[in-house]
């Protein structure tokens, strides 16, 4: 068992939380959301995003509005729709209990 | 000093270096081929041209060109399709991944034309690839078979069958392992292999699990188990259809292409068949026929090849191929609404010969005479050497009735089938010998034309008669200008009562239809007197 496969694993499904939660505060254009990502180390290559994007766009979770840039092209600013925000809230109560359960499990004998 | 071209990112111009823009090239191929079956792969693409536009446009401030250094550090933000996958794709089939992983590891190997070693398609620089040999020693093989005039269908098939290796990853694909006999060996025995493994792992299963306890666990690995199986017969089975595909595709192909392309090509059966006398067929027809035959041909090959080297082949191709197929049934369809063969069965009439004999008792035999052989073998195939052409016994028949006269009486009686062509521009020679009426022949309209010969000219069949003996040959020749195509000779023997006859063994293959009573083989062997009545046997109990 490679531990990059278990890390993998635990990002992959936040990754996707984490983008609707970044977009709970307001559009935003993918660049902005890269920052965020980084910084927060949950992706490493840019290319992640796109498609992941494209695929919550497509569940209609996110819609996204062209604005014309004054450096390069157009860009596209996403934001969530009614839907999204619904899945949100339940991806935070989701989260929640996840994170309860993670925090018991661990407790050791010193923390009680 | 380089040279710069100008591409369109997302609506925006840029001038870059040739040798940066083969890269990002490549990886843009790259990403289209990883997101082809993403549903929304072009809006993907597009969003990533323009994050590739805009980080391009933020390192342009100074200089005017895009140089390598700045596609290789834009690709290196944007990454591989293949870290996409680490980090987010999750519904990775488990094979998939095998598959990547034998592909960076170069195992797995695929054909693929070569493209960037190429002289016409790269079909050599292909397969050279794919064998690991000189692509030289492909090519001097096509130039040899191309002089034959097969060659040149053959690479048009590999052309179609095999798809140029586009991307990064299909050009590593291309020359990944050695692919030979022994690896396709080795490639069914893993397969087998993997199956026997499966066998053991599942017949150790149920001791690692605790009985009774989890039931579900056991008809779920059942299941798993089975389907496993399955998958892996239906692989096995596979690459040795896909084998035997190919040999048959080949053989098929090779049969159909004599038949239809050698002037002189098969003669043996067909050349006497009423209904495919090939030899007279025009080319539309035979190219007709060649694609009639030869699509289904190249599509056994092209999903044998698929089987076995584990290619795609392009809808497109599978299109033409239909197209092609039709087309094939116009071409035929068309040659026989312009020329019809028409065949015209009658029989010539009968030729009457009084046999000289004073014997009371006549021997009759059949005699298996040395005949001249008619067919060379010459580097085109079979070609005509003799003025006439045997043919045998089987197209011989002997009938035995009681003579009216006091003589033995022979008579031949020839029936046939003539192809007519019309509207042929060789009218003179392929006009009609008769053009009656089955039923209403007038013997002397059949020899009219002289430049042909007519059937009983035509026919050549001979006996010989010595003291008490009468010797019939088990053959009978026909002329080779003859546009005849001779069904049968039928004799019938008229014997005056009284008189006896011996059939011998030797007459086994032409008797035929003595009404006695009998069947026409036990009468062989025996003496046979002719009474009032019909035949009598006299050495029989």
């Amino acid at each position: 068992m490679k531990i990059e496969n278990t890390q993998s694993q635990m990002r992959k499904g936040i990754l996707e939380y984490c983008i609707l939660s970044i977009l709970k505060n307001g559009e935003a254009y993918p660049s902005d959301i890269i920052q965020k990502l980084k910084k927060a180390k949950m992706i490493v290559v840019e290319g992640t995003l796109y498609p992941l994007l494209t695929r919550l766009k497509n569940a209609e979770l996110l819609q996204y509005r062209w604005e014309e840039s004054s450096s390069g092209p157009p860009r596209k600013y996403y934001s969530l729709t009614e839907k999204g925000i619904a899945f949100l809230l339940e991806l935070d109560t989701t989260w929640k209990d996840l994170a309860k359960a993670v925090r018991l499990t661990t407790k050791t004998k010193k923390d009680e | 000093m380089n040279k710069t071209l100008n591409i369109n990112l997302a609506g925006i111009v840029f001038h870059i270096d040739e040798d940066a823009f083969e890269i990002l090239n490549n990886y843009l191929n790259a990403l289209k081929n990883h997101f082809k079956n993403e549903e929304g792969a072009d809006e993907i693409l597009k969003d990533i041209e323009g994050r590739i536009a805009e980080l391009f446009t933020e390192r342009l401030d100074k200089k005017e060109a895009i140089s390598i250094t700045d596609v290789k550090e834009v690709t290196a933000i944007m990454g591989n399709p293949s870290q996409y996958d680490d980090e987010i794709e999750e519904n990775q089939t488990h094979e998939k991944q095998n598959k990547e992983e034998d592909l960076r590891a170069g195992k797995r190997k695929r054909i693929f034309r070569d493209a960037d070693d190429r002289m016409v398609a790269g079909v050599c620089g292909g397969l050279a690839n794919y064998f690991n040999i000189d692509p030289l020693w492909f090519r001097i093989i096509f130039l040899i078979v191309l002089f034959t005039g097969g060659g040149f269908l053959i690479y048009i098939i590999f052309w179609i069958a095999i798809p140029e290796a586009k991307t990064t990853a299909e050009k590593l694909e291309m020359r990944g392992e050695k692919v030979n006999i022994t690896n396709i060996e080795k490639n069914i025995k893993d397969e087998l292999g993997n199956l026997k493994e499966k066998m053991d792992e599942f017949a150790s299963q149920p001791k690692t699990i605790e009985y009774g306890k989890k039931a579900r666990t056991i008809t779920q690995n059942i299941t798993d188990f089975f389907i496993s199986l399955f998958s892996g017969v239906v692989k096995f089975i596979g690459s040795c259809l896909g084998m035997l595909a190919v040999g048959i595709g080949v053989m098929f192909f090779i049969i159909v292409y004599i038949i239809l392309f050698s002037k002189e090509g098969l003669h043996f059966d067909f050349y006497h068949s009423p209904y495919l006398n090939l030899s007279s067929i025009d080319n539309t027809l035979s190219y007709g026929l060649l694609l009639f035959f030869g699509v289904p041909i190249v599509a056994v090959i092209l999903t044998g090849l698929r089987l076995l080297f584990k290619t795609k082949i392009h809808s497109n191709y599978k299109k033409g191929m239909l197209l092609l197929w039709v087309i094939s049934w116009i071409l035929i369809g068309s040659n026989f609404v312009n020329n019809k063969y028409g065949t015209m069965h009658f029989n010539v009439s009968h030729q009457f010969e009084n046999i000289n004999i004073e014997q009371d008792t006549v021997f009759i035999y059949c005699q298996e005479k040395e005949r001249v052989k008619p067919f060379k073998r010459t580097k085109r195939g079979y070609k005509i050497v003799s003025d006439s052409i045997p043919f045998e016994n089987t197209n011989i028949t002997l009938d035995i009735q009681r003579s009216k006269s006091s003589d033995f009486i022979l008579s031949k009686n020839s029936s046939g089938y003539y192809f007519q062509k019309k509207k042929d521009k060789n009218k003179k020679w392929l006009k009609p010998l008769i053009s009656i009426k089955v039923d209403t022949i007038q013997e002397s309209e059949i020899t009219k034309d002289k430049k042909n010969l007519s059937l009983e000219e035509s026919i050549n069949y001979n006996y010989q008669i010595t003291k008490d003996d009468l010797v019939l040959d088990d053959f009978f020749t026909l002329e080779k200008e003859s546009k005849w195509i001779v069904e049968e000779v039928n004799l019938l023997l008229k014997v005056p009562t009284g008189k006896t006859i011996y059939l011998d063994h030797s007459l086994n293959n032409i008797i035929d239809d003595i009404e006695d009573g009998m069947w026409d083989e036990d009468m062989l062997g025996h003496y046979w007197k002719m009474e009032k009545n019909g035949l009598t046997c006299l050495s029989c109990q």
